[in-house]
């Protein structure tokens, strides 16, 4: 015999589990309308530069991702979300012997030197999840290297200079769909936590 | 309830058509290392199924810089017995839709879970 307690918590649990569903298809018909628009604007830039122009041919031979996770623990769920590395530290000794209004004409340097500050946290971060590659120790290599990561930093920049903008739009299409593909994620492991606890709560009558 | 930070740095790894990929590379998902280890495998007609399924087993298993794990439903179709046999929690698998082959929810692994769960298979 079933306690109350127990069957309403199954209830709860159920309930929850049909809500964050329900938000799953929602966003899956999301994701799927984002794509389509991805691929349509894909293949009018492709219309227009050449078929080879957007293609495989054009990955450089570095790539450095610049959507990055970071995976936190929430009770007992894990909870994925977008990485933004810390950059303060970085900006205000950048602009330590500087005040707070820049002069016209040193913004383009101050920026210069947070793009160079901004590859290095890239390269560092690079750097400390592949520690036993030791071919870094080269000064020459290492400015090379950093003018590549510069142009893997900027992906659109591996198919040329004057993109057009249906390029421009597809790379916002896919970038939503990352979003919608981070938040669909985390529905999934919401789900997968429920089942978890359901199936604890159902053996234990 | 405090949140602890598990691991920073992870990656988005993508197994699908040439067209999905460059899209999500756009998106700067892409990661290739100096030693040629890309987070993404590109499936055309020459792909063998052995390929993607050692590419599959690497992104899930080998690798741990691996947080989400997004796959063609075309594709995901050919590995269905790897899907069904997966069991953790990270990296996430999620079918995406293709541009030649619409999301078809009855195939999708997540919702036959639901499915058994509920009952209704």
């Amino acid at each position: 015999m079933v306690s109350e307690e127990k069957a309403k918590k199954l209830d709860d649990l159920l309930i929850s589990y049909m809500t964050y569903l329900d938000e799953f298809i929602q966003l899956k018909e999301n994701l799927s309308t984002l794509m389509k628009s991805g691929h349509w604007n894909l293949g009018r830039a492709r219309y227009s530069m050449g078929s080879i122009a957007v293609s495989h041919f054009k990955y450089p031979d570095y790539m450095t991702c610049s959507y990055l996770l970071s995976l936190n623990q929430e009770n007992s769920t894990t909870k994925i979300s977008k990485y933004t590395p810390d950059l303060t530290n970085n900006n205000t000794s950048a602009n330590k012997s500087s005040s707070s209004l820049r002069s016209r004409k040193n913004i383009k340097s101050d920026d210069n030197k947070h793009d160079s500050k901004l590859i290095q946290e890239i390269m560092d971060s690079v750097v400390s999840k592949k520690e036993e590659d030791d071919e870094y120790e080269d000064d020459e290599d290492d400015e090379e290297f950093a003018k590549k990561m510069n142009l893997a930093k900027h992906p659109i920049n591996w198919f040329g200079v004057l993109v057009p903008p249906t390029l421009r739009q597809a790379q916002k299409d896919f970038t939503s769909a990352m979003d919608a593909t981070l938040h669909l994620a985390n529905i999934v492991l919401k789900m997968q936590e429920i089942q978890r606890v359901y199936k604890l709560e159902q053996s234990s009558i | 309830m405090a949140e602890k930070r598990v691991q920073d740095n992870a990656l988005v790894a993508v197994i699908a058509d040439e067209d999905t990929i460059t899209g999500f590379l756009l998106a700067g998902v892409g990661h290739k290392d100096k030693k040629r280890q890309e987070n993404f495998l590109l499936v055309d007609n020459k792909t063998s199924q052995a390929r993607i399924e050692q590419a599959f087993r690497d992104f899930t298993t080998k690798r741990e810089d691996i947080a989400i794990v997004l796959i063609s439903q075309k594709i995901a179709d050919d590995i269905r017995h790897l899907l069904n046999d997966y069991d953790k929690v990270i990296p996430t698998i999620l079918e995406i839709p293709s541009k030649d082959h619409p999301y078809d929810p009855s195939k999708d692994s997540i919702m036959s879970k639901v499915k058994r769960m509920t009952g209704t298979e």
